[in-house]
Parts: structure tokens; C-alpha cells; sequence
């Protein structure tokens, strides 16, 4: 069951052990349904936050989480932000971070990519960027 | 019957919604969510969700158009939200709104 809006985590139930679970992180609630259902759809195990800091929060108690997509402009922490201290963590780095965001900025795609960034997607995002992206980095 | 009349009405209803421009193929894209039977309801609830923020939105752009001295930036902060929001729904006509909405922002065009 998933219960999807305000701040407060949203998590969704997802398969079995072996499902991957996915950190999806953004301030829009609208933009947090969306992109949960996608990767519902895809039978993804989703925990959906509202932000960078509650994503930090999670991560430092949830030890499984396989992928982390989050937006871009986010008050307080941006989502290049976060992604910098994911990378910088040893606990982790080794978790794979995609970046949404609805400007196709050349200059913002390249500085999260050389962050260590997975990919960039631009929004509004759609299964099929999801099922490309999450397959070809969950292989 | 009568479920399969209200059916239709829906059909049609969300025909002329594309037909007319307000909505897009990300509507559509919704749609097949819910379709695919991973997110049942999802259309409804998503469509809830916008509306809220979106009267939000509307609610603090008000406020501040109706100040002596408008703080453009703090519009089209507002603004940006909404069209992010209506994009991924598929709101169409309200993301090209906002864009519209935007350019007169830039030009700091109160009455536009």
C-alpha cells in the first residue's frame, strides 16, 4: 500500500528481498506521486522524501537502498548537493544517484555527471527514461 | 449500463480534453499507470495532488501581485512551480500559461 503526500515519508511496498529499493527525492508532492508510480510500475520498492536532508536521515538508517533519483532545485539542500555528500560518504558512494530537473541545462547536466552523477533526466519524466536508465545501472 | 454510460461519458470527456489542448501525452502517460494496474486510483489521486498545490500557488501569487511593489522573483519562484507541476501531469494548457506568465514576469508586467 502506499500513502504518497506531505512531508512525512512516503514508502511503498514493493516485492520480495531481492526487490530493489529506491530513494526518490523531491520537494513537489505532484512530482513525488509521479515519479513513485513509475517506479512502482517497474516493481521497484520506493521510499519517497520531500528532502535532501530527510534523504540523508534515511540513508544513515536504511541500509538497502539499491538507487537514489532526485530532483534538482530543492530549497535548502539541492539535489547536486546531495549527490556531493553521497559521494563523498564511504557508507554511500557506491549507491548510484540520477538527477531530474525540468531546464535542460548543458552546464548543470555535465557538473552533476562529473560529480558522479548516473544520469540526468529531464522532466517531466516518464517510464520509459526510468526503464532505461534504472536497467541499464541496476543490471 | 449505467456504469458503461458514465464509462463513455468519461471517454468522451477526456477526448475533448486532448482534443483541446489541455492536456498532453504526459496525461497520457498517467493514464497508462494506472492502466498497467500497479497504481490504481493513481489518475484521480494525482490529479488531487495538483489541484491542491496548484490553489496554493495561486493563493501566494495573489498575495503578492496585490502588494504596491511586486517582487517579480518571488513570482515567477511561484510560477516556475506550477509549470514544473501541470508539465508532469500533463496539464498543458496551464504549463503554457505559466510560461506566458513567465515572459511577463522577466518583463515585470503587472497588468500583463
Amino acid at each position: 500500500m502506499s500513502s504518497v503526500g506531505g512531508p512525512v515519508v512516503a514508502a511503498a511496498a514493493g516485492g520480495g528481498a531481492g526487490t530493489p529499493h529506491v530513494l526518490a527525492v523531491d520537494d513537489s508532492s505532484v512530482d513525488r506521486a509521479v515519479i513513485a508510480a513509475i517506479l512502482r510500475s517497474s516493481r521497484f520498492r520506493v521510499t519517497a522524501v520531500d528532502s535532501g536532508k530527510r534523504a540523508l536521515e534515511l540513508l544513515g538508517s536504511e541500509p538497502n537502498v539499491s538507487m537514489i533519483i532526485t530532483d534538482y532545485w530543492m530549497p535548502e539542500m539541492t539535489g547536486y548537493e546531495l549527490l556531493k555528500k553521497v559521494k563523498e560518504s564511504s557508507e554511500l558512494k557506491q549507491i548510484p544517484v540520477v538527477i531530474m530537473s525540468s531546464e535542460n541545462v548543458p552546464t548543470r547536466i555535465s557538473r552533476c555527471l562529473e560529480e558522479g552523477a548516473e544520469d540526468f533526466l529531464v522532466k517531466p519524466v516518464r517510464p520509459s527514461d526510468v526503464y532505461r536508465v534504472f536497467s541499464r545501472v541496476l543490471r | 449500463m449505467a456504469a458503461a454510460a458514465l464509462r463513455e461519458q468519461l471517454n468522451a470527456h477526456i477526448a475533448s480534453m486532448y482534443a483541446s489542448g489541455m492536456v498532453d501525452e504526459q496525461f497520457q502517460q498517467l493514464q497508462m499507470l494506472q492502466d498497467d494496474g500497479s497504481s490504481p486510483g493513481f489518475v484521480a489521486e494525482v490529479v488531487t495532488l495538483f489541484c491542491d498545490d496548484a490553489d496554493r500557488i495561486i493563493t501566494e501569487l495573489s498575495k503578492l501581485l496585490e502588494q504596491p511593489t511586486v517582487d517579480f522573483d518571488k513570482v515567477d519562484a511561484y510560477v516556475h512551480q506550477l509549470k514544473g507541476s501541470s508539465a508532469s501531469v500533463g496539464a498543458q494548457k496551464v504549463k503554457f500559461t505559466c510560461m506566458q506568465f513567465r515572459q511577463l514576469c522577466q518583463d515585470k508586467n503587472r497588468d500583463g
